[in-house]
């Protein structure tokens, strides 16, 4: 199970589904995690733009990371927080020209899209196939 | 190559501290000074292990795990009651010197260490000199603070003791520190942390207080980061992100 995440912004409704269903596929605290994704709504309601990480190539917050803590898993190519190497000191968020990296104070963890670990949740549950995955 | 530990034979890769080793290999060696991301400091001595002599000739010698690098054919005990005596000896000591860190008292007492048989420290804060929040700042590349005296008098400071020019209230020491040693207090858009009072930057967009001024001089001036992207806080980042793709799309 190793897919590729696809992003069509045209297809979304901006019903924020993908956002929820992030939020459950990353709990904590024993309960919905803070979402990685973002479906921007759009006036009038019923479109929206989905905003999440692209897992770029040369990452800006790859490279601003003085401890190497954001580490590319080759399996999904998804960036990754390595929690452990992270000195929280959220150069990556401010880095990231998308905002796409965030920081929960509450939990001290950098957090950002995993592509949950090659089966993302958010196109699973999209009802637009504005995402959507490929094998 | 291949290291024993504890009877097992384990391969090691190049590169590979017995810490190293061990963790992957799902060993447990107690540490409180080792760092995924730092350099290794070797200053807390709680990852004391046993390593045999070449032969197998004479007793064991006590190495710190963090330090020493694997080598093939290397036999290592990281459970032996001269271990467990040793670390005990260790927490004891940093009992007494912080007799109110959690962190610590829950070591101690997996090591039958309830109350430190020393004299306790008057007036202890948290700080067991395991020097993390001194590393962090150096990778963050700030480099305000450091250790300063020596033995129980030794401390984590600032040069001079109150020269907090270099800081630029980023917070990672703070934030990385195990003991919770290292206080920083956000009131609105004021943060004190090193004796000094920063300015938070306001969010252009939601108006929240978001990092300090000098956290985002720094960056910039690091990271070549423009100036526009610390006026707005991370969440509005995104929004504002959404907004551009929109107008891309020309939806
Ligand atoms: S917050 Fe952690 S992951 Fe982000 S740049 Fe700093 S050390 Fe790296
Ligand atoms: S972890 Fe090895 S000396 Fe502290």
């Amino acid at each position: 199970m190793n897919k590729r995440l696809q992003v069509t912004p045209a297809r979304c409704i901006g019903c924020r589904t993908c956002e929820i269903a992030c939020a459950f596929s990353h709990p904590a605290g024993g309960g919905p995690g803070p979402t990685r994704i973002r479906a921007y709504p759009v006036k009038p309601p019923e479109r929206g733009v989905p905003v999440v990480c692209l897992q770029c190539d040369s990452a800006a917050c790859v490279r601003v990371c003085p401890t190497q803590a954001l580490v590319r898993d080759d399996r999904t190519g998804a960036i990754l927080v390595a929690e452990d190497r992270c000195i929280l000191c959220r150069a990556c968020v401010w880095a990231c020209p998308w905002g796409n990296v965030g920081y929960d104070e509450g939990r001290k963890v950098i957090h950002k899209c995993d592509l949950c670990a090659g089966d993302p949740q958010c196109a699973r549950y999209c009802p637009s196939r504005a995402l959507e995955t490929f094998e | 190559m291949i290291v024993v530990i504890n009877g097992r034979d384990l391969h090691a890769r190049p590169g590979d501290s017995l810490l190293d080793l061990a963790r992957r290999t799902g060993i447990d060696i107690p540490t409180l000074c080792h760092h995924e991301g730092l350099e290794e400091w070797g200053g807390c001595r709680l990852c004391l292990v046993e390593v045999g002599r070449p032969g197998g000739h004479g007793a064991a010698r006590v190495v710190p795990a963090c330090l020493f690098p694997a080598r093939d054919g290397l036999r290592v005990d990281t459970d032996t009651p001269r271990i467990h005596r040793l670390r005990a000896g260790v927490l004891d000591l940093l009992l007494a010197r912080c007799p109110e860190s959690d962190t610590i008292q829950e070591l101690a007492l997996q090591y039958g260490v309830r109350r430190t048989s020393f004299v306790e420290r008057k007036n202890p804060d948290k700080c067991i000199l395991c020097n993390v929040c001194v590393r962090a700042c150096a990778a963050v590349g700030a480099n305000a603070i450091g250790t300063a005296g020596r033995g129980v008098l030794g401390e984590i400071a600032l040069p001079f003791h109150d020269d907090p020019a270099a800081c630029v209230g980023c917070g990672a020491c703070a934030l990385s520190c195990p003991t919770g040693a290292i206080e920083m207090v956000d009131t609105g858009f004021t943060r004190r942390i090193w004796q000094r009072d920063f300015e938070r930057v306001r969010c252009s967009a939601c108006g929240r207080p978001t990092l300090t001024r000098d956290h985002a001089a720094h960056l910039a001036g690091r990271t070549g980061l423009s100036a526009e992207s610390f006026q707005v806080c991370d969440r509005c980042h995104r929004e504002q992100a959404g907004a551009r793709f929109l107008d891309l799309l020309g939806k």
